[in-house]
């Protein structure tokens, strides 16, 4: 009698470890697809190419979009500057925004 | 080591070298101070690897030889010492301090000089002379700007440049930054040298500074930042690295600027400062800048709100822009001129505050969004 009890205790126990690593497994998925989602969007260019852009060579459309994503990181609240890159930041940084202003003044420079 | 020395002398040597002691010493030797008797004079030497501190008294030798004493217990010691002649003996056999005045003794266990730390070398390849008071100023309005942040030293200190016709010093957290120069010919420097001195090593050297024109050199090595007054030597190791491009971040331009009386406007602030506002307990203060006059408003959801008029002169389009009140308090505070001049360079930019009376300073600083 006691045996079976014991083993019917385990199996609970076994049932209600596999329905929590069922939980963390779906939890895994969705992490991964909203990393997923966040990385296209950190790596894809925010916008279509503007008629302005189409004039642009690959590389310089390239760079436009670095600039646009790292103004989203620093959006997300992390540094961008060279001495901090990739901390979090709790304040806006003097050289961050430095560094896009440069970015953007570089970006409207006539060719 | 045999000497005669006053109460006085003794409490005026341990009192400077105790300031490098800290509290948290790697190795029990670095919680002493280091008494050397030699040529009539009484040498007390104390560092925490970081800081070191050097000064000495006129005592009368008897017998020469150091001793290292446990720095707080001989300095509480010293102090309450009667005000007469005490005579200093120490016995290698039994590793005790005697001090003895008029008829009593007090004995201190001491430390073995073998164990303490070699002096650093302190002869730099440059020299600067300044006045202490001046120094003094220059460490009240920039060294404030450094971050306390430890994760990233560079920020946690002050950059100085000499400079062939000037001295520059920097300080910035990121979030803002106070610059001051010096016009002063330095007729050994052929290229601008910067080091970067940790802001807490200025703060410690700020309290020894005397506010008078006395002269202080400042040496540089690569590897120590050395300070000579007539009183003491206080010498710290320089934050490795290029110290960043701050001229970067400085505005060119402004959209509007205003004159203001610092007597007027640091209350306000500090008023409106008393209502936190947000979550890390940083205090926002508003200011609207309309026809002549600057509005500092505060609000809290739980201890209510603060409008104030302050009459001021403007120079440009009108504005409504956001600052941590602590950062403006800490510039305005240590300015002390009796009016201010402030660029704006949009809601979202930078803000720079000037004294009108002194040109060379600069402190700028980030507005928060809101």
């Amino acid at each position: 009698m006691q045996i079976s009890s014991i083993i019917m205790e385990m199996e609970e126990k076994i049932a209600d470890l596999g329905k929590e690593l069922k939980a963390i497994k779906e939890g895994v998925r969705a992490l991964e697809k909203e990393n997923q989602l966040l990385r296209q969007k950190l790596y894809m260019p925010s916008s279509p190419v503007t008629p302005n852009e189409s004039h642009k060579s690959p590389k310089e459309r390239k760079s436009g979009a670095g600039y646009r994503n790292l103004g989203f990181l620093y959006e997300e609240g992390y540094h961008i500057c060279p001495h901090n890159f990739g901390r979090v930041r709790t304040e806006d940084c003097l050289f961050c925004l430095s560094f896009l202003k440069q970015a953007e003044g570089s970006e409207g420079k006539p060719e | 080591m045999k000497i005669s020395s006053s109460k006085e002398n003794l409490v005026y040597g341990t009192q400077i070298a105790q300031r490098c002691i800290s509290s948290r010493a790697p190795l029990p030797i670095l919680n002493g101070i280091l008494l050397t008797a030699r040529d009539h004079q009484l040498t007390f030497q104390a560092t925490d690897l970081d800081l070191a501190i050097e000064c000495a008294t006129g005592v009368e030798v008897l017998e020469e030889g150091s001793v290292v004493v446990p720095a707080r217990h001989f300095l509480e010691i010293v102090r309450r010492l009667p005000d007469q002649t005490i005579h200093l003996e120490s016995d290698p056999q039994t590793k005790l301090l005697i001090l003895t005045y008029g008829s009593a003794q007090f004995s201190i266990n001491t430390l073995n000089p073998d164990e303490f730390p070699v002096f650093p070398n302190i002869n730099g390849n440059f020299t600067q002379e300044i006045k202490q008071v001046l120094l003094k100023e220059i460490i009240r309005q920039v060294a404030f700007a450094a971050s306390n942040d430890p994760i990233r030293p560079l920020f946690t200190g002050v950059m100085l440049e000499i400079a062939p016709h000037h001295l520059l010093f920097v300080a910035t957290d990121t979030h803002r930054l106070a610059k001051r120069k010096i016009e002063q010919e330095n007729p050994e420097i052929e290229q601008p040298v910067q080091t970067i001195i940790p802001a807490r090593a200025l703060n410690e050297l700020y309290r020894l500074l005397k506010d008078e024109d006395l002269p202080i050199k400042i040496s540089i090595t690569d590897t120590h930042i050395t300070f000579y007054t007539e009183d003491f030597i206080f010498s710290t190791r320089p934050i490795q690295g290029y110290y960043p491009d701050y001229k970067k971040v400085l505005p060119e331009n402004y959209q509007c600027k205003i004159l203001i009386n610092t007597t007027e406007l640091l209350p306000a602030i500090e008023r409106a400062s008393l209502l936190i506002s947000t979550k890390e307990g940083n205090s926002i203060v508003h200011l609207t800048i309309k026809e002549n006059y600057l509005t500092v408003q505060s609000n809290s959801v739980d201890l209510g709100s603060v409008h104030e008029e302050i009459p001021a002169t403007r120079e440009g389009q009108e504005i409504a822009i956001a600052f941590n009140a602590r950062y403006l308090i800490d510039a305005l505070k240590n300015m002390e001129a009796e009016q201010m001049a402030i660029e704006f360079t949009g809601n979202l930019g930078p803000g720079i505050i000037r004294p009108v009376s002194e040109q060379d300073y600069l402190y700028l600083l980030l507005p928060i969004r809101t």
